[in-house]
């Protein structure tokens, strides 16, 4: 230790080369700067370290301006974006007409269906019965009413019922019209019986018939 | 809205017109003398700059990022194969670089010579050197000292070519003549 010491205190030319390649900043110790002032080798490596030092890079002068760089976009990059472009309107195009097509086939010409022939029947309003002297005055409503009653009151006139399967002519208007509601599922008829009813010699006793009310205005 | 265009184009000819001269005379330095190269490299590393000159307004900060992406750029790019060893030659003389140390600085690899440039002639401070070679300070300071030693190893043969009294003087060799004036000064007056 004490004689690597001895060594590099013995060695000032190495000792100032080891200062001149790390540190040239500060100052160098005194032995050393002694050593250097009488050195013709250290004394040409602080020359060359000077070299550098007397170099001005500012008289290179101004380099060439470069214009600011402006992105501009290849033509096959506008070309394929109009491309692209045509496409997609192209296929909303052709995408709403074809909607617009399958949306006209279904409001349009009124088409008839099946259940409307089976249906045609039932979904008008029921016919009239026949008037009779004893039939009591029925209470007005306005909806009409899309099944049948059957009449109780005169066992002995007896409707046809309607046959089921075939259509039936309305009586009154036809039944071709929109306001045909499919989901009125018709009560069956009531079954007549196959044997006559014997008709009772004691007249039957009429109903007492309603007295309409009068509705209070207001 | 013309008021900071204007503002900006004068901030950013400021930072140009601060910067550009040395930066050239970095990539020259750095490129052997390829005027070409060197001129793409500061230009473009300019260029960048100017467009984020209102970020760099730290001068020495600025200095050193400039000269990041310029090494950036030298890296990226070959040598012109048209320039010829005179025209080197020439562009370096012309900033004031001296025959055995433009036949040094080519022996080092060049981001040992841009880390020379930007410590040795430059004197930027060891923070923006390991800026510039996108190290840390140890990193920064192991390739500076490598720098060195090439640099002067490479320097010898010239230098002890050259006469005592060509050997030319500069800022260096006077601060060591008055640190030993300093050191021999009592010595002569004790004796």
């Amino acid at each position: 230790m004490a004689r690597g010491k001895e060594a590099r205190t013995r060695d000032p030319h190495r000792r100032f080369t080891e200062w001149l390649e790390t540190n040239s900043v500060d100052d160098p110790p005194r032995d050393l700067a002694v050593h250097a002032a009488v050195c013709v080798a250290c004394q040409q490596r602080i020359s060359a370290l000077d070299m550098l030092t007397a170099i001005d890079p500012a008289l290179a002068g101004m380099p060439p301006v470069l214009p600011v760089p402006v992105v501009v976009w290849p033509r096959t990059v506008g070309r394929a974006a109009v491309v692209a472009g045509g496409v997609a309107a192209l296929t909303v195009v052709g995408i709403g007409s074809w909607r617009l097509i399958e949306a006209s086939s279904l409001v349009g010409p009124a088409v008839v269906s099946p259940t409307q022939a089976v249906l045609g029947g039932t979904g008008g309003p029921a016919p009239t019965p026949p008037p009779s002297p004893t039939a009591s005055p029925q209470p007005s409503s306005d909806k009409p009413s899309t099944t049948e009653q059957p009449s109780t009151a005169q066992p002995s006139v007896v409707a046809p019922p309607p046959v089921i399967g075939q259509p039936t002519p309305p009586p009154v208007q036809p039944t071709l019209r929109p306001t045909v509601r499919p989901t009125v599922t018709p009560r069956p008829p009531t079954p007549v019986p196959s044997t006559p009813t014997p008709v009772p010699q004691t007249p039957t006793p009429e109903p007492p018939t309603p007295t309409p009310t009068a509705t209070p205005s207001q | 809205m013309s008021n900071d265009l204007t503002e900006t184009d004068l901030l950013r000819a400021a930072f140009r017109d601060l910067h550009g001269a040395r930066l050239h005379g970095f990539a020259l330095l750095v490129a052997e003398g390829d005027r070409t190269r060197a001129a793409h490299a500061a230009s473009t590393a300019l260029a960048a700059g100017a467009r984020r000159a209102v970020e760099l307004r730290h001068p020495e900060r600025a200095a050193a990022w400039l000269r990041r992406r310029a090494l950036t750029e030298l890296k990226r790019t070959r040598a012109s194969p048209h320039v010829t060893p005179v025209e080197r030659h020439a562009a370096l003389v012309g900033i004031g670089a001296a025959e055995p140390a433009i036949a040094a600085l080519a022996e080092l690899t060049q981001v040992r010579r841009a880390a020379l440039v930007a410590g040795l002639v430059e004197r930027f401070a060891l923070t923006d050197v390991a800026t510039i070679l996108g190290t840390d300070l140890v990193g920064a300071q192991r390739a500076l000292s490598g720098a060195r030693r090439e640099y002067l190893t490479a320097t010898s043969q010239w230098m002890q070519n050259l006469p005592s009294a060509a050997i030319p003087g500069g800022a260096l060799a006077e601060r060591v003549d008055q640190v030993a004036s300093r050191a021999v000064g009592p010595r002569r007056i004790d004796a």
